[in-house]
């Protein structure tokens, strides 16, 4: 309902406004109105039923006095003129009822009076009034009258439909005069709004109210006008802004453009170079893999004991380091007149086995040398085949001495790269370090092993070796034979025929006892001309039999010096077997020792068995000659 | 006044109720009734010239023995009531109200007309016929209450009026002069 007369327009708020004041106010004019001639009429009521009390009881008086009942009832009937007394009753002075007048279908009311005051009242729709009757000052009686205001009612109810009739007249002057007033005040306020509306729908600032007056209305419209007018002001000052925030836009738009542009090729640029970033990081990963793979090569070569163990490694690893390659390493040998292939892997057959140094380039200069097109560039000599790939030579290079060269055909292009070269110049340094060091190792072993005369070991290897012999023959309950062979009158034949032919003596019976002794007997040069074999798992039948074959065959050598021949030389032999004779190298070699030296006292060229054993060692015991 | 105010209301409720105490003879109710009469009668100025009480004079044998005492000294309309009592009429009488006593039966129409020419006199008495013969008020006994008469002539001769409301009481009223 509040939402409804919000939204209903000014005018018909105005017209409601009045409507329900007038109203209001008329509806309350009426009540009032109303209700003072109702009041009126009964306290006119009360009034007259008093007066006419007053009357009957001034004319009751003689009939009091005299006690004339008869006249008193008279008096009473007279009541009877006016309709609205229903009740009239006299008491006389003691209060009791006297006379009584009761119109028909009236009760007397069955109030005591007696100490009643003197009163009117009103009650509802009866009026009582109790007045006293006097006489000359004294109270003679009293009179009791009701009357019913039935008649008033009726004469207020005949009122109301004139006093309706002229309410709502006076509502619809009322409205009439609102409407033309609300007309006064509506219609600028419309005039407004339309100006408003024209401006709104027209989007035209330049429209103006043309109300001319000095109240509220007046106002808004001069604010109307003078908003207005701003707006058209503002208006041109924004389209002038914006005009020039369009050239703004333009301008930045270009400026934009180009560094769109910028950036762009910045990007472009920063692409390529992350993909050479990329290539370079997986060059590294790949240089990085390579030389791990070089790092672990070497380790495994550097545990290698022998050239032969080289072998295997080096191709595992050459054909990991560069797949799908074939190639070979090829090295000096001893003599360094010519080039042999050591290994090689994948297909070789392109390439001579065996060459000499100056059929390889890479040699020749001591560089790398790398054959990219076979077609055009500067083939080696030792690459025979027709079909020849691209192929690169790299010299082997260690302590300054070139030990062979590394050849790798059958490569991808891309493997000439910088990298691979390095790779590749890389790998040969470590397998010519590798060899030389190999070689070196080997010869050094040989030097402490070997006794350079002969080439038997030397007495150092034979303490060793004896020692390990004994533990072994110990555990596994076997006995091991010790030979010491002395070379008869030795000194007298250097003295005879010279330092030199001694060697040779020396150096032919080394070179017969190699021949002599089976793979697990150890022969040694003792020292001078004494020579010692070892011979393990031999029991002392054994040890005498070969004792005795080597004594005669020494004795069938032919020794030359220098185009002459030498005299035919002889040995004496001392045995001695462990655990028999002595548990410890020392003993063993001793009771030998012994062995021989008894040999040698007894005449020479022959053999003697150690008299010792554990049981009563350092006694002495038989020599034995066979 | 109280006292006799509430005295006489006591009698006047004896009245209505038409019980007679035993104490409250015929005379103390006429007696009475002449002074109500006062009330409604009202005197000329001349008739009181000089003197403002309300004289009543008993002519004859006085028959309300003590009833009268009881009125003396009352006021009515501020005049004293005065209470004279002759056999027979002396000179200097100057009476308001004249009972004539039944005594005086015999000789009522000279008595009757010695009073005409005096005016301002009212004439009561209980004979049988008094207003026949020229009274003012006649009481009477009917129907074992007391009663009244009135001859209006004799009033207006006597230049005396009489309120409407006693007229209105009277069992009988006259208006004529008294038969010779």
């Amino acid at each position: 309902m509040i939402r409804r007369f919000k939204d209903i327009s000014i005018r018909h708020k105005l017209l409601v406004i009045s409507g329900v004041v007038t109203f209001v106010v008329l509806i309350f004019s009426a009540v009032l109105l109303i209700s003072s001639i109702w009041i009126n009429e009964r306290d006119a009521a009360a009034i007259e039923l008093k007066g006419i009390a007053n009357l009957i009881g001034a004319n009751s008086t003689a009939a009091l006095i005299f006690n004339d009942e008869a006249t008193a009832q008279e008096i009473l009937n007279t009541l009877g003129t006016d309709p609205d007394v229903t009740i009239g009753t006299l008491y006389d002075a003691s209060g009791n009822e006297f006379s009584r007048y009761q119109r028909e279908g009236h009760e007397q009311p069955s109030i005591s009076l007696i100490g009643n005051p003197y009163d009117t009242f009103i009650d509802g729709m009866t009026v009582t009034t109790y007045q006293p009757v006097t006489m000359d000052g004294d109270i003679i009686g009293s009179i009791l009258l009701q009357s019913n205001l039935q008649s008033r009612l009726v004469n207020l109810q005949n009122a109301l439909l004139p006093i309706f009739g002229v309410l709502i007249a006076t509502f619809c002057l009322a409205m009439a005069i609102a409407s033309k007033l609300t007309r006064s005040i509506i219609s600028p306020i419309k005039d407004l709004c339309e100006v408003i509306d024209r401006v709104s729908q027209e989007d035209d600032y330049s429209l103006r109210s043309r109300l001319n007056q000095n109240d509220e209305i007046g106002i808004l419209s001069g604010g109307v006008n003078d908003m207005l007018m701003r707006i058209e002001e503002r208006d041109a000052e924004i389209n002038a802004q914006r005009q020039h925030l369009e050239e703004q836009v333009a301008e930045r738009t270009s400026a934009l453009q180009q560094a769109n542009q910028r950036i762009k090729a910045e990007l472009s640029e920063l692409a390529r170079a992350e993909s050479e970033l990329k290539d370079a990081h997986r060059n590294l990963e790949l240089q990085h893999r390579n030389f791990s793979l070089l790092s672990e090569m070497n380790d495994r070569l550097q545990i290698c004991h022998a050239i032969d163990e080289l072998k295997p490694v080096v191709v595992h690893y050459l054909r990991k380091l560069f797949s799908s390659t074939s190639g070979g390493l090829f090295v000096f040998n001893h003599s360094r007149s010519l080039v042999e292939s050591m290994v090689t892997w994948g297909n070789p057959a392109s390439i001579e086995s065996v060459f000499k140094q100056d059929d390889c380039w890479a040699l020749r200069q001591g560089r790398l040398h790398v054959v990219e097109d076979p077609e055009t560039g500067l083939v080696c000599p030792h690459c025979v085949n027709d079909s020849i790939e691209p192929y690169i030579c790299a010299p082997m290079i260690a302590y300054g001495e070139v030990i062979g060269a590394l050849h790798i055909s059958g490569m991808q292009p891309a493997s000439f790269s910088l990298a691979m070269r390095q790779v590749i110049t890389s790998a040969a340094e470590h397998l010519a370090l590798a060899i030389a060091n190999m070689r070196l190792r080997e010869a050094l072993q040989m030097k402490s092993v070997r006794d350079p005369l002969t080439g038997l070991f030397n007495r150092r290897y034979l303490q060793e070796t004896l020692e390990r012999e004994l533990a072994r023959s110990n555990r596994s309950s076997q006995s091991t034979a010790l030979l010491m062979i002395d070379v008869d009158h030795f000194k007298s034949f250097n003295d005879i025929h010279g330092h030199e032919a001694g060697d040779i003596v020396l150096r032919e019976f080394g070179a017969f006892l190699k021949r002599e002794v089976r793979a697990e007997d150890i022969a040694c040069r003792y020292g001078g001309e004494e020579f010692i074999i070892i011979l393990p798992s031999t029991d002392i039948d054994d040890a005498v039999k070969r004792a005795e074959q080597i004594r005669q065959e020494t004795k069938d050598m032919h020794l030359q010096h220098r185009g002459n021949v030498l005299p035919r030389i002889s040995v004496s032999l001392g045995v001695a077997i462990s655990p028999e004779h002595a548990d410890n190298v020392d003993d063993l070699i001793n009771a030998a020792d012994a062995a021989l030296y008894t040999a040698k006292r007894e005449g020479r060229d022959r053999i003697k068995v150690s008299s010792l054993d554990q049981e009563n060692s350092g006694q002495g015991h038989t020599l034995k000659t066979v | 006044m109280n006292i006799l105010r509430s005295m006489l209301l006591i009698y006047l409720w004896l009245i209505s109720t038409g019980y007679a105490h035993a104490e409250t003879t015929e005379y103390d109710i006429k007696a009475a009734f002449i002074y109500n009469f006062a009330k409604f009668v009202e005197w000329q100025e001349s008739a009181v010239e000089g003197n403002n009480d309300l004289t009543l004079c008993v002519l004859g044998k006085d028959p309300f023995g003590q009833a009268l005492n009881t009125l003396r000294n009352r006021e009515i309309r501020d005049r004293k009531i005065k209470i004279q009592k002759a056999r027979s009429i002396p000179k200097d009488w100057a009476c308001d109200i004249v009972f004539i006593s039944k005594s005086e039966e015999k000789n009522l129409p000279a008595v009757i007309s010695e009073f005409s020419n005096t005016d301002g006199i009212l004439l009561v008495s209980d004979i049988r016929g008094f207003v026949d013969l020229g009274g003012s008020i006649e009481l009477r006994i009917s129907n074992n209450k007391v009663r009244f008469a009135i001859n209006r002539h004799a009033i207006r001769q006597a230049k005396l009026s009489v309120s409407s409301k006693l007229l209105q009481l009277a069992e009988d009223l006259v208006d004529r002069e008294a038969r010779s």
